[in-house]
C-alpha cells in the first residue's frame, strides 16, 4: 500500500522539480511547446526511476535497482540531443552562441534530469522513512523534502555570472581614424563614414574588467567572450541586417589588464540594460580557469 | 554548415582615389570623388557581405570575415 503512494508522489515531485527548472529563459532554447514536452516527458521518466529505486530495494528486487544505472545512459542522450539541436541552429543565428556556450547548455539539460531523479528519490525516502507517523504527516514531510531539495539543488546548480567575477561599466565609443575604440580598447577598422556615424550616434560600449587573476583567465576564453556577445545581442537586439558585418558586435581584449571591450548598436538602446545583461551572462563551465589554485599561479600574482 | 566554400580573411576588392598606389590581382575600382568612393565601397560590401576597411585616406579594401 505504501508503494502506491510513495512511487506516484515521488514521480510527481520529481516531474514538478523538472518543470521548475525548465523556466523559459530568453537565452535558453526551449521557448516553444515542443521543447517543453520533450523535456517534461524525459523529466517524468527520470522522476519515475528515482521514485521506484527505494521501493525496489526494499522489495529485494535488485535487478530493478540496477536498471537505474542503465537509465543514466539514456540521459546522456539528452546532452547529445541538445548539442545537436543547438549546433544545427547555429548557422541560422545572427550572432552565434559558440560551441563552448552550447556545450554548457547541453550539460545543464543533462544534469537537470539527474536532479529530477534525485528529488524523486529523496521524496520516496522521506515517505518510506516516516512509516511510524500519521498518513497525512508522512505526505507533508515527503512533499516538504521534495520542495526543499528541488529549491536547494537548483540553487546549488546555478553557476556564477559575469557580474560576480567582473566589474562592468559603460565605455565611451570613439574613432581613431578608421579604428573603432571603446575607451582605450581598439575593436575594429571601420571604413565607411556612414557606419562610423551610426556607431557614434546609436552605439553603446561596455568595458568588462576582471576582478582577480582567476576572472582574468576565465574572461580570456574566446568561448566566454562569444557567449557574452550572444547574450547581449539576444537581450538588446541588434540594429543590423544580414550582410552588414560592421555592425556585428565584436569583443576585444586588452592584453595588459585582461579587460574586455565591446561595442554594439542595440535596437533598443539603454546602457543600463546592456550592463545588466552583461552581468547576467553565465560563466561557462568550460571557460572557468583558476590559476590561483596552482602554486605557480600564486607566485605570479 | 553547407558545402559552400567561403574564402575569408582575404581582400576581395579595393576601392581607391589613388590608383597609382595600389595594384595586384584583386579587382580595383577607381573612384572619382570621396563621395563615390564611399558609395562604391558600400555597394560592393552590401553585395558581397564583406566588410569595408580603410587602409589610408582615399583607399578602402573589402574583406570577408
Amino acid at each position: 500500500m505504501d508503494y502506491l503512494i510513495c512511487v506516484p508522489l515521488g514521480t510527481l515531485m520529481g516531474t514538478l522539480a523538472r518543470l521548475y527548472m525548465l523556466r523559459i529563459d530568453y537565452r535558453q532554447y526551449p521557448s516553444y511547446p515542443q521543447g517543453y514536452i520533450i523535456h517534461l516527458s524525459l523529466g517524468f521518466i527520470a522522476a519515475f526511476l528515482g521514485a521506484v529505486a527505494l521501493p525496489a530495494l526494499l522489495n529485494q528486487d535488485f535487478t530493478a535497482a540496477t536498471f537505474l544505472a542503465l537509465a543514466a545512459t539514456q540521459f546522456r542522450e539528452v546532452r547529445d540531443m541538445e548539442r545537436k539541436t543547438l549546433l544545427n541552429l547555429e548557422p541560422t543565428e545572427l550572432v552565434q552562441r559558440g560551441t563552448a556556450y552550447i556545450e554548457g547548455i547541453a550539460r545543464v539539460f543533462e544534469a537537470r534530469n539527474y536532479l529530477a531523479i534525485f528529488v524523486a528519490l529523496l521524496v520516496s525516502i522521506g515517505y518510506m522513512a516516516t512509516a511510524s507517523l500519521h498518513e497525512g504527516w508522512r505526505f507533508m514531510v515527503a512533499v516538504g523534502i521534495g520542495l526543499l531539495s528541488a529549491y536547494s539543488l537548483n540553487k546549488l546548480m546555478r553557476g556564477k555570472h559575469i557580474g560576480d567575477i567582473a566589474d562592468i561599466k559603460p565605455g565611451i565609443i570613439s574613432f581613431d581614424g578608421p579604428l573603432l575604440r571603446v575607451d582605450h580598447i581598439v575593436i575594429m577598422n571601420i571604413g565607411l563614414q556612414e557606419s562610423r556615424q551610426r556607431y557614434l550616434t546609436h552605439g553603446q560600449g561596455v568595458i568588462i574588467s576582471p576582478k582577480d587573476p582567476n576572472a582574468k583567465a576565465t574572461l580570456a576564453s574566446p568561448g566566454q567572450m562569444q557567449a557574452i556577445v550572444h547574450d547581449l545581442s539576444a537581450v538588446l537586439g541588434l540594429r543590423l541586417d544580414i550582410g552588414e558585418p560592421e555592425y556585428l558586435p565584436l569583443p576585444r581584449r586588452d592584453a595588459q589588464t585582461g579587460a574586455i571591450g565591446l561595442a554594439m548598436i542595440p535596437s533598443s538602446p539603454s546602457i543600463e540594460a546592456m550592463i545588466e545583461a552583461a552581468r547576467r551572462v553565465p560563466v561557462l563551465e568550460a571557460s572557468v580557469r583558476k590559476p590561483l589554485d596552482a602554486k605557480a599561479g600564486l607566485m605570479v600574482d | 554548415m553547407s558545402g559552400n566554400v567561403r574564402v575569408t580573411k582575404q581582400i576581395i576588392a579595393i576601392i581607391t582615389l589613388h590608383p597609382e598606389r595600389v595594384g595586384g590581382s584583386v579587382p580595383i575600382f577607381h573612384a572619382r570623388s570621396a563621395a563615390s568612393l564611399e558609395e562604391m565601397a558600400r555597394y560592393i560590401s552590401r553585395v558581397t557581405g564583406g566588410m569595408v576597411h580603410e587602409l589610408e585616406e582615399g583607399t578602402y579594401f573589402i574583406v570577408l570575415h
